[in-house]
This record gives structure tokens, C-alpha cells and sequence, in this order.
């Protein structure tokens, strides 16, 4: 989740108000902000991302207004018609198609406040911008160009400019290759016939989305007027951005004049304030909720969440704000209203939904085995699913059985699924070194096998295994565990055969058949597996199918 | 040997036939005594008997039945009578006789003295008995001069046989056969004064040896000390003849340990209680899961972070699944323009390649909306208690597989309050009374909400699940008309509050020491079932 520092004073004159440290957390966890820290200077917030209007303080305080009662409805925003345009490059279309530009003047930007705009740059360009991919932003010194603008396809030895963070002028493919910003982010345009590039009437580079900005249009705090691009791939994306930015900057005492893009085929200005108008039934409302709103309270409740709102009898007509891009259905101005009562408003109430509880087959045979085990002296332990060639089969000195391989782990400890449990009750053994023997442990665990007949071509199974591990540790101790294990589930006419392989010696392990099933194996550990693990006690062991079993036994 | 009366006997004389020494079989016990009789050489009490043989007379008592009835001894039960001093008794022994101190005190006066006076120095009652007895023994008589009389000493008695009897009986009590003759008359005299002398009457139990006793070969009266009991001695009843050894009770044994479930399983099974006890269906489903049912059922954008590879784990090999083809459409709409739905959707182009990938599920909620696709009527309650995966590194606060708590409820008029209500119910059945709701977000749920929990010990709020209400955008292309409350949240870090454990990869680590050292009613008695 996002975080974001704010500092108190900056706050309490946003709001015009003090608070409490009390009332203040109150406040934020109203709004659905997860406070962190909330010290004498300042606090610290985390938000969730469908909210990236609190990426900055103005943000969070034009909300806590709100609630606080101070000012409610959508923020009246008044936009400049456009004196200026920004044309695309048809070439664009299948690089990075849509761009939104906005000039925002008369802002008096204090340290704080440059500091706020960057920071919220950021953010947004991450959570609407997915890490630039979808959206890119450039924030310009609007008095360091000359409109009208362009926004072109490049090629990359086409244009240089002196990017920010640098000091002499590079080519596109230089910075794509050189400047540090450059190299992180050269995998959104790769593979593109045409790099993008915002140009004025000079062809001078502004930016070059959405790797870099130039350095000739750098914000300082002398900078009054702002030109704002955005470009991606998201058309809906792009102009929730740009709402959001220059609302918040017009929040910040800035003037917005929309500036005109012409695509090949249309031309609209931008930034667009004009919401979709959502119809909300009074109804609808309350049965979600539980509640008996009348349309009144409704529309209160909406209106401290900063939402036009008005009642037409049962029927609540409703207008976001324009920075609001996370309203998409009428469930998320139903849960504005459930925020506008406050949750803690809310008076839990009892579900009349009437039905009978029970545990799953296999939690009961699980349970069942477990109460076995657990009676013959043994002690659960519980491990990973996620394991690792080396542990699962190499210190096992057995071939890897077909299993799962993991893309992307970012640990190689775990990059495969288990096939089997006793290596990771070895693993248990070789971590235990040190406590006292007899240790008798056992696990009740998945394992998961490749399974092509399933959708997700893969099949969990439950498997038990035990391990015995003492100076007089043998086969016939483990072939007793087994028989009373299997003679307490009420398995009948199962055998043993003499299975000669590893990780077992030789002649004293068998296999566990039951009606031509495999249900498991049990021998002595041998001496070449016990010394990878770094044992030095006997082991027995055993591991037995218990989903072969159940499926037998509800036969 | 006592001159006291016999009140019982029984032994040799009740046996009939005599006594075969082959066949005699001897508890070490009764061969304890015996040895003792025949070292003694004469009949002892149980008491004597008990010294001998450093036994409880309780023990002596049992050996003397049993050697009674093999015809080795004959016990006689005596009265014998005691006399003791009573309450006044013990006053005249420590102060003298009334009329002995009465003598005393008019030797102090010169052998004449006013009866008024006298009377004020002895006491009214002392005064009474001490001039009866001493006018009836004829040491004192009585003048009568005007209005005074007067008490006038005749004679000065010697030690009187009551004193000397006073001063032996001061010593503790006397067998009435140890008083020496000259005495006796004096102990009648003393009874017949109310208070001063008592009898009491002891029972007395001898144990006389037989002839065959005394005749007993020392060997058969040995006594064998052994440590363990064997099976065999039980067999041959030769446990009967051996004594056990004394352990020193509080000596040190090895430990040994319960086998026992693992502290995570137990929280594992009582939160699987509170399910079923709520009413809940157990549901499980796959590990490795397709993206569509992980994500796409669940309106998560293709382009949403949380399916990027850092979060994911997706699977190399196999790589790709089988879409369920009935729910491609439904999903791709709602998505793409939201369908039917009444949203917006997210606007972008829906794919089913991304759909396709396998990964391992990094909620149990894929597995909840697997149910619900197949279930969509209602009422539906169901829960999971199980693993997800998380493509992280692993520390101490996080694992990149763990367990998640996840419940759902669909029903005609389910409502976000009710959802509240059932959420404050579940854990104040895991003992968590002070629960909390604020709002939150989950892309599939709306209104969304998360749940902290005070921990009254800690002093802190414990982020314990997320929950809300399904999207319609999740609901309705899966054919699901009704709302569906929905909650979920990790196992571990319930776990780690209710454990107070510091480190979440204590779970995974299964130091048997740390299994071993937690008492199995721990977590019961923390959540308060106990």
C-alpha cells in the first residue's frame, strides 16, 4: 500500500482546524487510511489504491472536510476553456496513443508544496500508472516553453535533449541506454517502431514519455504556471490522472485551463471534470447495508463523502467529484454511504441464514490418523509444500519425480512443490539435532502431483508419513506403526512387498499395496541419506497415501 | 507377665491339626516378627514388636493375624488399668492437699486462727474440704470464742500416703498393679474425692510365640529385599516373601514427552470448531490454481499489481490450464465494459492467455468462488481453513506459504451489518471480545471493511481480516443473484498474538523442544474454552 507523511501544520491549515492526536486517528480510519504513526510534528498514513486522491495531503484533507462536516458535496472546480493545443502523431496509435495536457497557473509553490506534487507524481504513477507502463506524467516550468504543443513518434537518434539528472544533451537511445531512469524503465518502449516525445512550437523536448523530463522545464519554486502531460495506454486512465492532479492543484490556489487535443480524428480538451451521474435506489441501499435510510440520510451520507447528491423520492441522483476514478458501480457509492454514517455507526446484527456446519471428509480422516499417531508417542510437525530439488530429492539420493516447477520464485530454496513428506520430516530430524531422543515425529500434509485430466493440471494429495529416530530404530518398529495405523482406519488385505531402493537400505523396506493400489512404503532410513542430513541416529520411517485411502474406503 | 485382665485370645488354640513346617509360606512381614520373637525370647506387644521391627503396630497387628492363623503365635488381648491424675488432682499435686495447706497456714499464724480469715486465704472451696478433712483426721479443732471461732492446730501430720501417691502420679500415669501395697488404701481415699484420680482402661495386645516358632529355623525367616517385581514373582507368589526397596520418591526420571499435535494445528482445529459451531460447511480446493479463478473471477484487472511476478507465484512447468469455457464470457464482458452488471467494467482488452496461467493460489477465496460458481443458490455457508502462497521473501514477518481463515456467507437478505455481527461473533469465540471494524478495500468486495482486534494483554490492535460484500461484477457472471458476505485473514499472525511469538517462521521450524515445552491446554486456556 502507498504511504504518505503528512505534516500536522500542514494539515490543520488545510483543514482550518486542530485536532487531537485522538480525534485524528478517528479521522483517518474513517476515511479508510491505515495510520501508521501519528507523532508531534507529523503522521504518517498508508492508502489504499483505489483512493489515488489521497496521494497528497491537500487530497486526504479535501476528504476529511467531508466528514468533519466542514465543507460537504463535490468541490465546485472551475476550468479555463482552452487557449492552446497539443497535437498527436498518428504514428503513435500503437506506441503509446493517448495523451492529456492541462496548464495550471498562479500556484505559489513553497518547498512543501513542490515537495507534495513530486511525491504525489510518484504515487500516482504507480497505482494508475502501473509503474509507468499505463500512465506516465510530466509536470513543466510552463514559462520555459512556447506553446502550441506536439505529442510525436520518434525515432530514436531523431532528438536530443539534456534530460533531468543529466548535464549534457543525449539521444533517445542514449538515455534509454545510459541515464538511470533510462535503463529502469526502457522495457515499457521495447520492441516499439517509435519512441514518444512531447515537443513545443520550437521543437523543443518537454519529455519523453515515460522515461524522463527535460531539464529545461525542471519546477523550482519560482515556478507559477505548470504545464501537465499525461500519456499512456489507458485512455480512461490518463484523464483520471490528469483530474486528479489538477483538482488537487487547484486545491492548491492553482488556475486550470484545459488545453485541446487533437488526434487524428477528434479533438477534445482536456482535463474532463464531467462525471457519469449514478442512480441510486433507496432500496438497494438498505438492503446491502441492513439498514432503514430514508433518502435524505442518504444523501447527507454521500455528500460528507464529498458526492453531489440530491433525492428524487426513492431514487438518490449522484455526481462523483472528478478525481474520484474508483466509483464503477453503484456498490462503491453504497459503501460511501455506509463510510458517510461511519462503520462504527453500524450495529452488528445476527445473518438469518440457516444452515448445518460440518468439517470435510478428509479434516475428519486427517483427524482421525492424527489421534492414531499422536496415541502411538508420536509428535505432529508441519512444513512447507514449497521445497527445492536438492532437499526433495538429490540429499534423498533418489531421481526427482515429476513435479511442479515454479516461473518466478524469488527465493531458490522454494522453487518446486513436494511429491512426497519424508524429506521434509528429514529436514525436521536434521534441525533437531540437538533435542533429546527418541524423537518420533509425524506430518499429515499435501502433497501436489502433476495431473494433466484437471483444468489446472495439477492434484493435491494428502499424505502422512512418520519418522523414528533412536539408537534402536528399526524396520519392525515402523511395520508396527503401520499395521496398527492401518488396522484403526479398517484396512483390510493390504501387503507388503520388499522394496530394494533408496532412500531405504536394501532389504529392509517394503512397499504398501492395497487392492492393486500403492497406499505407501516403509523401511529403514539408509546411512548415505541419514549422513546428507547430518544424522547420526537410526531412522525408520513410513508414508502412506491417505487420499488413495479415503477414496477407497467411501468405495 | 501383666497383671491385667485377659480379654481375648486367639491362635494356637483355634487351629485344628498341627502345624507343617514344609508347607509353611511366610510374608516377609510375618517373617519380620517372627525373627523378632525369637531374638526376644519372650511375648511382645504389638508396640514392642513395632520397635523391633521399626514397622507401624498397624503392620504388626496385620503379620500377627496372619502368623495366628498358621499356628505360629497366639495373641492375648489385655485391659490393663491406669491410674492418672485428674483436673483436681493435678492442682493438689502442684499446690498440696486442702487440708495440707490449711495446716500450713496456721503454723504460719502461730496454730490459731480466725475460720473468717482462713476462709479468705484458701479460697471458699479449699477452705471447706481442707477443715472437713483435717477436723475428720482430728489435726485441727474448733473454738468458739465470743462471735469469732477460731481454727486451732492439734497435731502436725507427717507426709501422708495420698502425697507421696499425688507425687508418683505427677510423674504421668501408673498401671493400677505398679502401686505399691501400702498405698492402695490411699488411692481408694483419693478416688472417693471427686476430680482428683482417674482410671483408665488400655487394651493390650501380646503376641506369645508357639513352640514351632521358637523351633523355626532362622533360614525360613530371612528376609529378601528386592527392587523390581518381576512377572514371575506374581506367578509364584513369591512377592509374598521379598520386601520391596525404598525409592527415594523424589529422586529425578528421565523425561518423556506426549506425543502431540503442533500448536499451529491446534489453533488450526479450534477455528475449524468455531466454523462448524457457526453453522459452516468445510470446503477445500486446489493449490495450484488458474489465474482466472485466483484473479479473474475475483474483478481483479489482468493489470492489476498483485498479479505481477513479484506477489505470484506462477508455474513454469505446467504453465497453462484449461479455462471453464462457460464463464469466459461472462468474465471477459465484465471486465472489458462490465457487462450486464450495471458497472463501467475496467475498459481494457481481457485475455484469455493471461487467464490461463497456473499459479499457486494466493487466497483461499479462489477456492470459495470455485464453490460458489458451482452453488448458487442459496443459503450458502462455507469456510477453509488453509494454504496460500506468496512469492516473498521469507523473514521474520513474513512466509511465502501459509494458512488463511476464510468464511462466506450467501442468503435471501445477507446485508453488510450482518457480516459485522457474524464477524464479532467468530472471534469472541477465539476469545477476541473487542473487535473493531474500518473501512478498507479488496477489489472483489463492496463495501469493504477490516476488522482489529484489542489484545487486552499486549495493550495493542491486531489487524485481523479483511471482509465485504462480493462485487455484483463478481457475483454476476458466475450466475449468483443473491449477496454474499465474505471474510478472510491469515492464520499465522493470529497465531503469533495468541502464541506471543515474535517470529512467524517459529511454525515451520519444528524445534521439538519448542512443540514439546508448550503445555497442549495453552491455547484453550488463552482463548478462554477452559
Amino acid at each position: 500500500m502507498p504511504a504518505l507523511t503528512v505534516e500536522k501544520q500542514r494539515f490543520w491549515s488545510l483543514l482550518g482546524r486542530e485536532l487531537s492526536d485522538e480525534e485524528l486517528s478517528n479521522l483517518l480510519h474513517d476515511l479508510g487510511l491505515d495510520v501508521e504513526e501519528i507523532t508531534g510534528e507529523y503522521f504518517r498514513v498508508e492508502y489504499n489504491p483505489n483512493r489515488p486522491d489521497f496521494s497528497s495531503p491537500v487530497g486526504i484533507a479535501r476528504a476529511a472536510k467531508g466528514l468533519l462536516g466542514i465543507s460537504v458535496g463535490a468541490p465546485r472546480y472551475r476550468l479555463r476553456p482552452a487557449k492552446t493545443y497539443i497535437e498527436v502523431d498518428p504514428r503513435l496509435r500503437d506506441v503509446r496513443p493517448y495523451v492529456a495536457a492541462a496548464i495550471v497557473r498562479g500556484l505559489k509553490l513553497g518547498a512543501e508544496e513542490l515537495e507534495e506534487l513530486i511525491a504525489m507524481q510518484e504515487d500516482l504513477h504507480w497505482i494508475l500508472g502501473r509503474d509507468r507502463a499505463k500512465v506516465a506524467i510530466g509536470l513543466h516550468d510552463y514559462s520555459a516553453v512556447k506553446p502550441p504543443f506536439k505529442y510525436v513518434a520518434a525515432r530514436g537518434d531523431e532528438y536530443r535533449f539534456i534530460p533531468l539528472g543529466g548535464y549534457s544533451p543525449m539521444t533517445l537511445d542514449e538515455i534509454l541506454e545510459k541515464h538511470e531512469k533510462g535503463i529502469q524503465y526502457a522495457h515499457i518502449l521495447r520492441g516499439k517502431p517509435f519512441y514518444p516525445l512531447i515537443l513545443d512550437s520550437l521543437n523543443r523536448v518537454l519529455s519523453f514519455p515515460p522515461i524522463i523530463n527535460s531539464r529545461l522545464t525542471e519546477l523550482s519554486e519560482k515556478t507559477t504556471d505548470i504545464f501537465i502531460d499525461v500519456t499512456g495506454t489507458d485512455f480512461k486512465a490518463v484523464i483520471h490522472t490528469i483530474n486528479i492532479l489538477t483538482t488537487t492543484m487547484a486545491d492548491m490556489g492553482g488556475v486550470v485551463e484545459r488545453v485541446k487535443v487533437k488526434y487524428p480524428d477528434k479533438v477534445i480538451s482536456t482535463p474532463i471534470y464531467k462525471m457519469k451521474k449514478w442512480r441510486l435506489r433507496r432500496s438497494s441501499v438498505n438492503e446491502t447495508l441492513g439498514l432503514e435510510l430514508g433518502s435524505i440520510d442518504i444523501v447527507r451520507a454521500l455528500r460528507r463523502m464529498r458526492h453531489d447528491a440530491r433525492a428524487r423520492g426513492e431514487v438518490i441522483e449522484v455526481t462523483p467529484p472528478p478525481y474520484r476514478p474508483d466509483i464503477m458501480h453503484v456498490i462503491d457509492l453504497i459503501e460511501d454511504v455506509a463510510m458517510g454514517i461511519g462503520y462504527g455507526n453500524l450495529e452488528p446484527t445476527q445473518p438469518q441464514v440457516l444452515m448445518y456446519g460440518r468439517p470435510h471428509p478428509d479434516t475428519v480422516l486427517e483427524d482421525l490418523v492424527r489421534e492414531i499417531m499422536i496415541g502411538l508417542g508420536f509428535t505432529e510437525v508441519m512444513n512447507f509444500t514449497l521445497t527445492n530439488i536438492e532437499s526433495e530429492y538429490a540429499k534423498m539420493c533418489v531421481q526427482p519425480h515429476p513435479h511442479i516447477k515454479l516461473k518466478n520464485p524469488v527465493s531458490q530454496e522454494y522453487s518446486i512443490l513436494r511429491t512426497w513428506i519424508l524429506p521434509s520430516l528429514m529436514k525436521t530430524l536434521a534441525l533437531n539435532v540437538k533435542a533429546l531422543y527418541p524423537q518420533r515425529i509425524f506430518e499429515i500434509g499435501d502433497v501436489v502431483h502433476l495431473d494433466q485430466s484437471r483444468p489446472e493440471k495439477a492434484t493435491r494429495r494428502l499424505k502422512l508419513a512418520a519418522a523414528s529416530s533412536h539408537s534402536e530404530a528399526s524396520y519392525s518398529e515402523m511395520k508396527s506403526v503401520v499395521e496398527e495405523v492401518l488396522r484403526n482406519l479398517g484396512v483390510d488385505g493390504w501387503a507388503l512387498n520388499p522394496l530394494d531402493s533408496m532412500p531405504f537400505i536394501e532389504g529392509r523396506a517394503a512397499q504398501i499395496t492395497w487392492s492393486d493400489g500403492a497406499l505407501g512404503f516403509l523401511g529403514e532410513i539408509h546411512p548415505e541419506v541419514l549422513t546428507n542430513w547430518k544424522l547420526s541416529m537410526p531412522t525408520a520411517a513410513m508414508e502412506l497415501d491417505l487420499s488413495l485411502l479415503a477414496e477407497k474406503l467411501r468405495r | 507377665m501383666y497383671h491385667a485382665r485377659l480379654k481375648f485370645r486367639w491362635g494356637c488354640c483355634d487351629r485344628e491339626g498341627p502345624v507343617i513346617v514344609s508347607e509353611l509360606v511366610l510374608h516377609w512381614l510375618e517373617r519380620e516378627v517372627a525373627r523378632a520373637l525369637k531374638r526376644a525370647g519372650r511375648p511382645l506387644t504389638f508396640e514392642e514388636a513395632a520397635e523391633f521391627t521399626g514397622r507401624d503396630v498397624g503392620s504388626i497387628a496385620k503379620a500377627a493375624l496372619w502368623l495366628s492363623s498358621k499356628g505360629l503365635v497366639t495373641v492375648e488381648e489385655y485391659e490393663r488399668k491406669f491410674y492418672e491424675l485428674g483436673d483436681e488432682g493435678r492442682i493438689y499435686a502442684e499446690h498440696g492437699l486442702p487440708e495440707r495447706r490449711l495446716i500450713e497456714a496456721l503454723k504460719a499464724a502461730g496454730g490459731r486462727l480466725d475460720l473468717k480469715i482462713l476462709e479468705r486465704e484458701l479460697g471458699e472451696k479449699e477452705f471447706r474440704i481442707g477443715v472437713s478433712w483435717a477436723r475428720r483426721m482430728g489435726w485441727i479443732e474448733i473454738e468458739k470464742v465470743g462471735e469469732n471461732v477460731y481454727a486451732k492446730l492439734v497435731s502436725e501430720p507427717g507426709e501422708l500416703p495420698e502425697e507421696r501417691l499425688l507425687r508418683i502420679l505427677q510423674g504421668g500415669e501408673r498401671e493400677v498393679s505398679e502401686i505399691p501395697e501400702d498405698l492402695r488404701e490411699a488411692c481408694q481415699r483419693l478416688a472417693s474425692r471427686p476430680g482428683v484420680l482417674e482410671v483408665k482402661v488400655k487394651r493390650v495386645h501380646v503376641l506369645k510365640p508357639s513352640e514351632v516358632l521358637l523351633k523355626l529355623d532362622d533360614s525360613l525367616l530371612e528376609v529378601r529385599e528386592v527392587t523390581r517385581l518381576t512377572p514371575s514373582m506374581l506367578v509364584s507368589g513369591e512377592w509374598r516373601q521379598v520386601r520391596f526397596s525404598r525409592f527415594d520418591v523424589r529422586a529425578p526420571t528421565p523425561p518423556v514427552f506426549a506425543g502431540k499435535t503442533h500448536p499451529l494445528r491446534e489453533l488450526i482445529r479450534i477455528v475449524r470448531e468455531v466454523f462448524v459451531e457457526m453453522g459452516f460447511e468445510e470446503i477445500k480446493g486446489p493449490l495450484v490454481e488458474l489465474a482466472f479463478w485466483n484473479f479473474d473471477a475475483l474483478f481483479q484487472p489482468q493489470d492489476h499489481p498483485a498479479r505481477e511476478m513479484h506477489d505470484t507465484f506462477y508455474l513454469a512447468e505446467p504453465e497453462m490450464g484449461d479455462l471453464p469455457m462457460h464463464l469466459v464470457e461472462p468474465v471477459r464482458r465484465v471486465h472489458e465494459d462490465g457487462g450486464d452488471t450495471g458497472s463501467t467494467g475496467w475498459g481494457y482488452k481481457w485475455r484469455e492467455d493471461e487467464a490461463r496461467k497456473l499459479l499457486l493460489r494466493t487466497h483461499t477465496t479462489a477456492t470459495t468462488i470455485r464453490w460458489l460458481a458451482d452453488h448458487r443458490e442459496p443459503p450458502v455457508k462455507v469456510f477453509s481453513v488453509d494454504r496460500i502462497y506468496r512469492n516473498e521473501r521469507v523473514d521474520w514477518k513474513h512466509l511465502a506459504e501459509f494458512h488463511q481463515i476464510e468464511g462466506i456467507v450467501m442468503g435471501e437478505n445477507v446485508s453488510f451489518r450482518d457480516l459485522l455481527g457474524l464477524i464479532k461473533e467468530f472471534y469472541a469465540r477465539l476469545g477476541l471480545k473487542n473487535v473493531r471494524f474500518r473501512p478498507s478495500y479488496f477489489p472483489y468486495t463492496e463495501p469493504s471493511a477490516e476488522a482489529i482486534a484489542y489484545l487486552e494483554d499486549k495493550k495493542v490492535w491486531l489487524e485481523l481480516i479483511g471482509m465485504g460484500v462480493f462485487r455484483p461484477e463478481v457475483t454476476r457472471p458466475l450466475g449468483v443473484k443473491h449477496r454474499v458476505l465474505a471474510w478472510g485473514g491469515g492464520l499465522e499472525r493470529l497465531a503469533l498474538a495468541l502464541y506471543n511469538l515474535d517470529d512467524i517462521r517459529t511454525f515451520y521450524m519444528n524445534d521439538l523442544n519448542w512443540i514439546r515445552g508448550i503445555p497442549l491446554s495453552y491455547l484453550r486456556r488463552r482463548i478462554g474454552l477452559i
